[in-house]
Formats: structure tokens, C-alpha cells, sequence
């Protein structure tokens, strides 16, 4: 026969054991749901990013890239064709149709990818609005000149009208082009900032994981204790998949370095751009310096004060070496590359939810039967 | 997962909460940029600041272009300053705008009849409606100066003028500055010279057919006013020649007034070039650099003066779009602008006196005086006249010879005009 302190003291002890278990299982459950809600947002800022430079950002950037330098592109052969006497025939040409086409097509494609919401439409539509416009003086440059005789130095003035029109510094077209892609690149800046590897954000993934493992330690501990057991096996599957979502949110950080190497790899690539547009740019205006100098010289008076202050300014312009198409495009596809690998290791996001579900099904499995137990002793 | 979603709806309300602070949004368009911008932005800011919208102010030179290509597609801006009446008719007739009858306050007792007048438009089906309000104007009829160059005394009549201008090219002086580039538009300031030699030649009652493309381009005045123009500014008594005119920008035209061997000593302008002259490296002082008189009419005929305005129009019916037009029209807008300096209202409750120097004081004076305003001919004609006009003056100037022939092309982009779109505006 038990003496009544002895049978209470067993029923206090077993009491301790249900409630410790109890207790343990609500604790794994919440921090476990704590790893995948942490895990799940770190993860999915990295997501984002990946998805905005992919679909959004690289295709905006470039394409006005593109849109600049075919701008840059058909002002200069068409001025080429009038000084040369080509025009005579053929107009500005063949070479500034297409390159008008590709600009027009490639400002469509910004609008569409445009980051920067309604303020970057507005922008985007001021410059399709000039673009007509210095269409408008290129046609009227082609009228004047096929009329021949003295319309010819006319058709100089609707050039310079056309080409001040594009390179304009602050109003131009192609200096509310820099504004635009200085807008976008401050918007990625921005987006790759919202999900950078910081301390803070290190702490909130690698946090709830450290203390769901000691947890689960602590667990595998205490039921060794109370049940003699050397293991718990589901537990100890449960120790092995967190493992598992460590490694996964390893691949995040790894994802965030790659986009944001990516972003670098993009915003060299429009800078070369922007260098080839300089080029072409440089040239042209020093092909408009010798038709606007030859007329003024033929008017036997100055050229006035904007033409002076264009002249000065042409003589600050540095020209870098030109870079070819196919450099460009290796370039460009790189970029799609970089982005490309960092999305497939942030691909593995979606294994963090299916973790989180294995790891509490296994803590579920592995203390079930020991509470079940006791509540049976209990009865 | 339940609770993944719950977090995730929160934080998607949270833009939008950290958005509600102001009440709504107002898209405004106008071809001000740079010191023009300024002063309409601190218009703007006292808004934003009482009515607690934001405003979005979109500013360019290619308004025409753009503007029309937002319509186009459907997404114009809720409000935009057009500076030609003749725009302004051809928008309301398509059906683009919101009339502004019992949304702004009639203004007839702070507006002058002739202002009010140019804010209605007739519609197709003989109906008349108010569709914008005139928020700035400016008085196209000056001739500026340096006092400090300009020794002769200032011409009263047209005929004293082409005699000072005579007189100081035979003296080996150059009497114009001129630039006439204005990219987009290139050619307008040569309009504004024929407006004002065709005005104070002929008198308002010929300006005013002109204008409302009612008087062939190829009668005998019209032809009067290009060959005077001619007189006055050709070949040798403007700074450089005519290429050198054809490619200086009108706002480049003006420097040569300034610094100690001025290049040109008069500068045929709107009264808002005083802003640009102010803007230029050697900052030139008003009054003491640069001051203006007003063109002179020729022999017969009375003082007037030609004048423009930019006229707010409503694209988009919103509340805040509403306040916002009520707002450019009201006293306190109107007064904002002359304090600053560089623009004039028409509001007949801002007296000359708002003004700081007393060149504004002058030109205020004038645009509020008895004598005849009329408006800008090549503003009230309509799109396609208009650019003709802009592009036949630059046709003339390299190469007056072609006169005739040019009128003749002009006569026939006039005689294609539908006489709907003919905006008739007398003057006062």
C-alpha cells in the first residue's frame, strides 16, 4: 500500500510530465510557424525584387537605352544625308525611318514596363509628344530642301530647330530621357534596398530557427528523461527539415547578392549604352556645327548668341570610344542571365511553407502518443 | 497560412493608409518651365497648402503636342492653361471639356467684359458656354531697351519708330535683336511682329477680320504689315542678318541688350521676357537695364495694344479639379503672381500698385487701361493657320523676295479654315 503523500507526489510528477508536454508542443507549433512566417517574408521581399528588375526594371532600363541611342541614331543620318546631298533624293533616309521606328516601338515597351507610375506615363508622354515634333521639323527640313535653291539653307535652320529640339540640354528630348532613367534607377535602388541583406533582417530568419532547434534539443532531452527513450524519431525528422529551411534561407541571401549584382551588370550596361549614344550624339552635333557655321558665315553676320553658347558647349562634350551592337547585346543577355540564376535559387521560397507543414506534423507525430499516454494514466 | 494571409492583407492596407493624409489629387499642364514654373508652382504651393491636394504640374514647350496626344489616348490632365483661344474652341467642340458655367463664380464683377468674352466658345449647335478662365496675360505690344544705351528719346508714332530704327543704321549701330527660334514652335515671335505693324497700321477693325480669319492674307494691308516688318527689321538692321535670326532662340535674342558694347539696342517682346532677362549671367536690373515703350500706332490710327492670356480649361470633372480652376480664377491666386513679379493678372481687383517695380506698374497699367486690346491674332486662328503662320515667317525672313508667293500659300491654308472654326474676338 502507497501512503497517501507518496501517491500524491506521483500524481503531481505526472501531472508536471502532461503539462511540460503540453507546453513543449505549443511552443514548437508557435515558433514553428514563426520560421515560416520570417522566412516566408524575408524571402519574399527577395521574390519581389527579382520579379520587378526581371519583368519591370531590365526591360525599362534598356529599352530606353535603346530608344536614346536609335533617337541619337537617326538625328545624326539625317543630318548626314542633308550635309552630304543625299537627301536630294532620298530624304533623311532609310537608316533614320527605321531608327524613328525602333525609338517609337521602344518607347512603348518603357511605358509599359514603367516603374515609376503615373509621374513616369506623364514623362514617357511629354517625350513621345516632342519625338512628333522633331519628326515634324525633320519633314519640313526634307520639303525645303527637295524645293531646292535658296530653300536649301532653310532646310538647315528646320534641322537645327529638330536637332535643338532633341539634344536641348534640360528640355530635350533625350534630357527627359536621363531624367526618366534616373527616376528608374532610383526606383530600383529603392526595391533592392527593401530586401537587402541586413542584420536585422539576418536576425528575424535566423532567430525563430535557432530557438525552434533548441526547442527541439530540449524536447528530445526532456523526453529521454521522463521516457527513457535514447530518440524521438519524428522530432528528429523535424531537427533534419529545419536543417533543411536553414539551407533554403542561405539561398535567399545568396538570390539577393545575385539580383543585386544584376541591378550593377544592368546599370553598366546602360551606361555603355549611354556612352555609344554620347558618341553618336558628338558626331552628329559636330556635323550641325559645320551646316549652321556655314550658314551664318554665308549670311556674312554672326550666328547669335544660341548658336555661341552651342558651340561652347559642344567643345565640353567628351567623346568615348563607340562600342559595337553584338558587345551590347552579349552584354544585355548577360544581365537576363544574372536575374535568370538568381530566380531559380529564389525559386525554392515555396519549400519554406512545406517545411513549416513536415515540421509540425512531425512535432504533432512525435508527442502525440506521449501525451495520449499520459491522459490514459490519468483516467 | 490563415494567419500568413492575415499579415499579408495588413500590410498591402498600409500604402493605402499612409496615403489618406491628402485630400485627392489634381493633374495640371502648362508650357511654363524654368522661371515661369517657379512662380506658378508657389501659386500652386498656397493650394495645396489651404485645400490639402496635391497638385501634379506637368511643364512643356511641345503643349500642343502633348496635350493632344494625351487626349488622344483617352488620358488627358484633370486641368491645362492653353494659351490660344483658338485650341481652346476646337477642344469644346469635340466635346473634351467640362464648361465651367455654375462651377467658377461668373467673375463679372472682377473681370472685364472683353476677358470674359474670351473665355466662352460657340458650340456647333449655336449655344455659347464658358469653358475656361483667363488666369495670366501679358502685353505683346513692347518694345524693350537698355536706358543705358538708348539715348534717343522714345518713338511716339510708328512712323518716329521706322525713322529711330533708320536712323541708327545709318549711324552703324544695329537697331534689332531678334531670335525666332522657339522649339517647338519656332517662327511665333515674327507673328507677333506682323500682329503688332498690321494692328497700329491698319487699326482693330482690320486686325480683328484678320484674326478671325475673315480678311484674305493677300489684301493690300496684310501685305503692308509684312513689308514694314521687313523695313523695320530686314536684312541690315538686325544683330547678325537674318540666318543669325533664324537661329537665335527668342530667349537668347535679348543679351546682346546688355554689357558694355551692346550688340543691338531694341528687342521686340512680350512683357513675360522679363523673367528671361532677369535670368541672364550679368543679372540686368529692371528699370535701371531694361525697360520698354509701348509700339506706336502709325499715323490715324488710335493706341492699342495686342495682349495674350493662358486660359485654365477642365479635361477631367473631379472635386478637387473643381477647387482647384475656382482657384487659379479667385482674387487671392490672382495676387500671388504680380507679388512674385513677371506676370499680370486681368482680375480687376489687382491693381497696378500689386506690383513690385514700376515696368510691371506700366504694363499693368496698360492691360487694365481704356486703350484697345486685342488679343494675339495667331492664339485665337486655329491649329493648322497657326503653324502656317509660324512657318511662313520664317519662310519671309530668309528670303523676303518670295512675299507674294508665300501670301498666296497662306490665302489657301486660310481659305480651307471651316468658318466654324473662325474664333472672332473683337477688341475693347
Amino acid at each position: 500500500m502507497t501512503a497517501p503523500g507518496v501517491v500524491a507526489t506521483r500524481t503531481d510528477a505526472r501531472s508536471t510530465t502532461r503539462r511540460g508536454l503540453l507546453r513543449l508542443r505549443a511552443a514548437l507549433l508557435g515558433v514553428t510557424a514563426l520560421v515560416l512566417l520570417s522566412s516566408w517574408y524575408a524571402f519574399d521581399s527577395v521574390h519581389d525584387t527579382i520579379d520587378t528588375v526581371r519583368d519591370r526594371s531590365a526591360p525599362a532600363l534598356l529599352e530606353a537605352a535603346v530608344a536614346r541611342s536609335a533617337l541619337a541614331e537617326a538625328d545624326s543620318v539625317a543630318i548626314r544625308s542633308f550635309s552630304s546631298g543625299e537627301a536630294q533624293l532620298i530624304g533623311p533616309g532609310d537608316r533614320y525611318q527605321n531608327q524613328i521606328a525602333v525609338a517609337s516601338q521602344s518607347i512603348a515597351q518603357v511605358a509599359e514596363d514603367n516603374t515609376l507610375g503615373e509621374s513616369g506615363s506623364k514623362q514617357l508622354r511629354v517625350v513621345a509628344g516632342l519625338v512628333v515634333a522633331y519628326t515634324g521639323w525633320i519633314e519640313q527640313a526634307d520639303a525645303h530642301y527637295r524645293q531646292g535653291g535658296g530653300s536649301t539653307s532653310l532646310a538647315a535652320v528646320d534641322l537645327w530647330y529638330a536637332s535643338r529640339l532633341l539634344h536641348e540640354p534640360g528640355s530635350g528630348v533625350l534630357a527627359q530621357f536621363d531624367e526618366l532613367v534616373k527616376a528608374q534607377q532610383a526606383a530600383l535602388g529603392d526595391q533592392l534596398d527593401g530586401s537587402s541583406t541586413t542584420f536585422w533582417r539576418g536576425a528575424l530568419v535566423a532567430v525563430p530557427i535557432i530557438a525552434l532547434f533548441v526547442l527541439l534539443v530540449v524536447t528530445q532531452r526532456f523526453l529521454r528523461r521522463r521516457f527513457r527513450r535514447a530518440w524521438n524519431l519524428p522530432l528528429v525528422f523535424a531537427t533534419v527539415v529545419l536543417a533543411g529551411c536553414g539551407a533554403i534561407a542561405v539561398f535567399g541571401v545568396l538570390a539577393q547578392q545575385e539580383v543585386e549584382t544584376a541591378a550593377g551588370e544592368l546599370r553598366d550596361v546602360t551606361s555603355t549604352w549611354d556612352g555609344r549614344t554620347s558618341t553618336t550624339r558628338a558626331a552628329a552635333q559636330d556635323e550641325l556645327k559645320n551646316l549652321v557655321t556655314k550658314l551664318c558665315a554665308a549670311a556674312d553676320g554672326g550666328c547669335g548668341d544660341t548658336v555661341v553658347r552651342f558651340l561652347s558647349d559642344l567643345r565640353q562634350t567628351g567623346t568615348p570610344d563607340p562600342v559595337s551592337d553584338k558587345e551590347l547585346t552579349d552584354a544585355a543577355k548577360h544581365v537576363n542571365a544574372s536575374v535568370a540564376a538568381a530566380d531559380d535559387h529564389a525559386g525554392l521560397e515555396t519549400l519554406i511553407p512545406i517545411g513549416a507543414v513536415l515540421i509540425g506534423l512531425s512535432v504533432l507525430l512525435g508527442l502525440h502518443p506521449r501525451i495520449q499516454e499520459y491522459r490514459y494514466e490519468r483516467r | 497560412m490563415i494567419r500568413l494571409l492575415i499579415v499579408l492583407v495588413l500590410l498591402s492596407a498600409l500604402p493605402a493608409c499612409s496615403g489618406a493624409g491628402a485630400a485627392g489629387k489634381v493633374q495640371i499642364m502648362a508650357s511654363w518651365t524654368g522661371q515661369e514654373e517657379q512662380r506658378f508652382l508657389e501659386v500652386l504651393a498656397e493650394f495645396e497648402k489651404d485645400e490639402n491636394v496635391v497638385v501634379e504640374y506637368v511643364g512643356t514647350r511641345a503643349l500642343s503636342q502633348v496635350l493632344g496626344s494625351e487626349v488622344r489616348q483617352g488620358t488627358p490632365p484633370d486641368i491645362a492653361l492653353l494659351p490660344s483661344p483658338g485650341e481652346l474652341a476646337a477642344y469644346a467642340r469635340d466635346g473634351h471639356l467640362v464648361p465651367l458655367d455654375g462651377i467658377v463664380p461668373s467673375g463679372q464683377d472682377e473681370y472685364s467684359a472683353q476677358w470674359l468674352a474670351l473665355e466662352k466658345v460657340a458650340l456647333r449647335d449655336g449655344g455659347e458656354q464658358r469653358f475656361a478662365v483667363a488666369v495670366k496675360a501679358d502685353l505683346k505690344s513692347a518694345i524693350w531697351f537698355n536706358p543705358g544705351t538708348l539715348r534717343s528719346p522714345v518713338p511716339r508714332t510708328g512712323e518716329e519708330l521706322l525713322a529711330l530704327s533708320d536712323e541708327l543704321a545709318a549711324g552703324g549701330r544695329t537697331p534689332w535683336c531678334m531670335g525666332l527660334g522657339a522649339t517647338p514652335d519656332s517662327g511665333w515671335p515674327g507673328t507677333d511682329w506682323i500682329e503688332d505693324v498690321l494692328l497700329h497700321q491698319a487699326g482693330p477693325d482690320v486686325y480683328r477680320q484678320w484674326a478671325a480669319s475673315k480678311l484674305p492674307w493677300t489684301s493690300p494691308q496684310v501685305r503692308e504689315a509684312w513689308t514694314t516688318w521687313s523695313r523695320l527689321a530686314g536684312a541690315t538692321t538686325v544683330r547678325g542678318g537674318p540666318k543669325s535670326a533664324l537661329l537665335t532662340d527668342f530667349v537668347d535674342s535679348g543679351r546682346a541688350l546688355f554689357g558694355p558694347q551692346p550688340g543691338c539696342l531694341l528687342d521686340h517682346q512680350a512683357s513675360f521676357i522679363m523673367g528671361v532677362y532677369q535670368g541672364y549671367d550679368t543679372a540686368p536690373e529692371v528699370a535701371r537695364d531694361f525697360d520698354f515703350f509701348p509700339f506706336p500706332a502709325f499715323a490715324g490710327k488710335p493706341p492699342a495694344s495686342v495682349v495674350s492670356a493662358d486660359l485654365a480649361a477642365m479635361f477631367t470633372d473631379t472635386p478637387q479639379a473643381r477647387r482647384l480652376i475656382s482657384y487659379l480664377a479667385s482674387e487671392k491666386a490672382q495676387r500671388i503672381w504680380p507679388r512674385n513679379g513677371g506676370a499680370f493678372s486681368t482680375n480687376r481687383k489687382v491693381g497696378p500698385s500689386e506690383h513690385r517695380d514700376d515696368v510691371s506698374k506700366k504694363i499693368a497699367t496698360i492691360l487694365t487701361s481704356d486703350q484697345s486690346l486685342c488679343f494675339d491674332a495667331s492664339d485665337l486662328m486655329p491649329p493648322k493657320m497657326r503653324t502656317a503662320f509660324y512657318r511662313a515667317v520664317l519662310e519671309h525672313v530668309d528670303d523676303p523676295s518670295r512675299l507674294e508667293s508665300l501670301l498666296e500659300k497662306l490665302e489657301i491654308v486660310r481659305s480651307g479654315v471651316p468658318e466654324e472654326e473662325r474664333v472672332e474676338f473683337p477688341c475693347r
